[in-house]
């Protein structure tokens, strides 16, 4: 094998290592005021649940990785007047849907990470923006996009914020190619 | 040898003050102070005899202007490449180390001198204390001890120092008259002799048959505060000495012989002692395998839980290695996990080695790669941190098994970006073959061929695809990997330095040694 051969066969398996696939478990609770909230949950552009969530409830889904991003929507659909008992100047009851928790392979995004609150937003209906949002309180779509690959880049943010201690440092171009001539040579 | 330019007296006509005087030199890693040294200090002083201990690795490093002027300097202490003794001698560390040494002698008038060799990375540093105390100090008895005396002087003819060879260290001074004896094993009981009597005490492997009941350690004399803590001032701890297991790469086992392990009460009384005497807010147990014994380690987290609650001590922290069992041995009736996250367990060691089941089964981990899931999942679960080792290019290793384990580090990635797993390290290059380990025991007969005088190469004849250039490919792939993934790690900017010296000073011999081969009969063809 030369070189190139070499470093192609390499990269081939390096490229093994990066996930096909995530497991998302979102923790939702839901509230409800003259009905539930209608749902839906959109993994990269791909509907995955429609429908009334009710108390705590638990969703998962394996999603395939793509090339760019790991887009999670939530959408809330339907909520009318009827949905907020509005007295006095006060909300006695409300319809909304609190995202406790994303997980993504097991790792809670709410709690270990920085990306649900820095990188989230919520677009309102009427095309409104607004940031670090925990859930669903009007018509409109909550969205987390994460940047692929998710985890060597979630890696790199908590190697971060500990100082870059332990971040890994790759071998000297020069000491490699002497290396793989060494290899080549053998 | 050059001559000193001070005038060293004459040992019987000055006053001795201290009854022993114990050195470490370079190298040594500098994440906790070199427990040998407060422990034997406590021993011995606990007899009623003085004495003083110094860690010159220490006292180099904080007089180094940089962490990489550390590095380059000591480099050439690392037994790892030939290095003639006049150029140690002159270099910027010898001579600090020279003179240091002579400051020692002269300022503590030592009756007997230890030096102590953590690893085999600090017996050419050894060997230059030697050489500067039989020159100047010739009086004064001197004996060696430490792990690393058991290790051969790499390149002892390259020293330039006409020394006879022997099989280790120890026996290369101790027939070169360099030291008077040395100490192979515990050297817990056996010190205090020595001192009273300095009888030679080389003849046989000291073991302590039991661990409770040793003074504790005393740090008082070392620097304890400016040591290069990862998490406040780390203290050592001894739970127990060998090993439960028996993994077929390990020298645990050869060196250590029979497992002892220490009630774990007493090792959570001296953890909260460390905490409350030196503000020690991690303790490192330097065990092979903290739960070892499943048993005592209950009794251990769940003295440390009660009286950490008692006591208030939410920072106490305690770190070391640990075994992951089979997930049908986890005791969950104990409260297991939370327990363990409750008594400060932190940064847990785990040598997973192989991703492979096949290679885990070879290597007699006792333990599949679904068990390690199983753990680390709890980990997270329960905010236990955790250190993965692996190991690349076992014997028995194929490119499928390799693959496996790149498949590990795949599935495990959700575990760095949340410290469940602090970092994965690939150490020693690849496989290197031990003496005392089970591969140490076979030879060409059983298709093992090797190199006396490299532990890193070896052929096993029956996996012919695993040659050198197959070797390196591996570990290229494995730090490649690491790199894409962006795993957590703290030594391969320095293994990748290590491949790169280690193929260039060894070209010859690789060659020579696979020249040297005799192929199996069906390659040949």
């Amino acid at each position: 094998m030369n070189n190139n051969k070499l470093e192609n066969e390499m990269q081939r398996l390096v490229a093994t290592t990066h996930l096909q696939q995530y497991t998302i478990k979102l923790e939702l609770e839901a509230f409800e005021c003259n009905g539930w909230p209608q749902v839906e949950i959109i993994l990269n552009q791909e509907v995955v649940f429609d429908g009334e969530i009710k108390n705590k409830n638990t969703k998962e889904f394996v999603v395939k990785a793509q090339e760019k991003l790991l887009d999670i929507r939530l959408v809330l659909k339907g909520k009318g007047k009827r949905n907020i008992d509005f007295r006095d100047n006060t909300i006695l009851k409300n319809q909304y849907c609190v995202i406790n928790d994303i997980k993504i392979n097991g790792i809670s995004m709410r709690w270990g990470h920085q990306v649900f609150w820095e990188d989230s937003i919520f677009e309102k209906d009427n095309k409104e923006v607004l940031t670090k949002v925990d859930g669903l309180y009007w018509n409109g779509t909550w969205r987390v996009a994460l940047q692929e690959p998710v985890f060597p880049l979630l890696n790199k943010i908590f190697q971060n914020k500990g100082g870059n201690k332990f971040n890994p440092v790759p071998i000297k171009e020069q000491h490699l190619t002497e290396i793989l001539k060494f290899v080549k040579e053998f | 040898m050059e001559k000193l330019s001070y005038n060293t007296k004459s040992m019987d006509t000055v006053k001795q003050t201290t009854d022993f005087l114990l050195i470490t030199g370079p190298i040594r890693s500098l994440i906790y102070p070199p427990m040998a040294l407060a422990l034997l200090k406590g021993i011995v002083e606990n007899k009623g005899f003085n004495c003083k201990t110094v860690d010159l690795n220490q006292m180099y490093f904080t007089q180094c202007e940089s962490e990489d002027q550390f590095e380059t300097d000591t480099k050439m202490f690392d037994n790892k490449v030939p290095v003639d003794f006049e150029t140690l001698y002159i270099s910027a560390c010898g001579k600090w180390i020279t003179n240091k040494v002579v400051d020692l002698v002269e300022t503590h008038r030592p009756k007997s001198i230890g030096v102590s060799c953590f690893s085999h990375y600090n017996i050419t540093a050894a060997l230059l204390i030697l050489k500067v105390l039989k020159e100047h100090y010739a009086d004064i008895p001197v004996m060696i001890g430490g792990y690393g005396i058991n290790s051969p002087l790499s390149f002892c003819e390259e020293f330039g120092l006409g020394l006879t060879r022997k099989e280790s260290f120890a026996e290369t001074m101790k027939s070169n008259g360099l030291v008077d004896t040395y100490v192979v094993g515990d050297a817990e009981r056996v010190m205090v002799n020595w001192i009273k009597n300095k009888t030679d005490i080389s003849d046989k492997q000291h073991k302590l048959e039991k661990l409770e009941g040793l003074p504790y350690a005393d740090y008082t004399d070392l620097d304890y505060k400016n040591y290069e803590y990862t998490n406040g001032i780390t203290l050592p701890v001894t739970g127990s000495k060998g090993c439960v297991r028996k993994c077929s790469f390990c020298d645990i086992p050869g060196k250590f012989g029979k497992f002892v392990q220490r009630d774990g009460k007493e090792i959570a009384d001296e953890v909260i002692y460390l905490y409350e005497t030196y503000g020690a807010k991690t303790i490192f147990l330097t065990d092979s395998l903290t739960n070892g014994s499943m048993k005592a380690f209950l009794v251990y987290i769940e003295t440390l839980s009660n009286l950490k609650h008692k006591r208030g001590y939410k920072d106490l922290q305690w770190t070391g290695q640990y075994i992951m069992r089979p997930k049908h041995q986890i005791p969950h009736a104990k409260n297991y996990y939370p327990m363990l996250a409750e008594s400060g367990a932190v940064g847990l060691s785990a040598g997973v080695e192989s991703g492979s089941d096949r290679v885990l089964e070879h290597m007699n981990k006792k333990c599949t790669i679904d068990d390690v899931y199983t753990e680390l999942e709890y980990f997270n679960q329960h905010k236990i941190s955790s250190l993965l080792l692996l190991m690349c290019g076992y014997p028995t290793e194929t490119r499928s098994d390799f693959e496996k384990t790149l498949n590990f580090l795949r599935d495990i990635q959700p575990y760095f970006s949340n410290g469940t797993v602090i970092k994965a390290e690939v150490s020693a290059l690849w496989f290197a073959r031990d003496p005392q380990s089970q591969w140490g025991r076979m030879g060409p007969e059983q298709g093992m061929h090797f190199d006396p005088n490299d532990p890193k190469l070896w052929f096993y004849e029956p996996n012919p695809e695993l040659d050198i250039k197959e070797l390196v490919f591996r570990r290229l792939t494995l730090h490649k990997t690491i790199n894409e993934l962006h795993i957590p790690n703290g030594i391969e900017k320095p293994e990748m330095q290590r491949l790169f010296d280690y193929l260039k000073h060894n070209k010859e011999n690789i060659k020579k040694f696979y020249h040297n081969i005799k192929r199996p009969q069906h390659e040949q063809q």
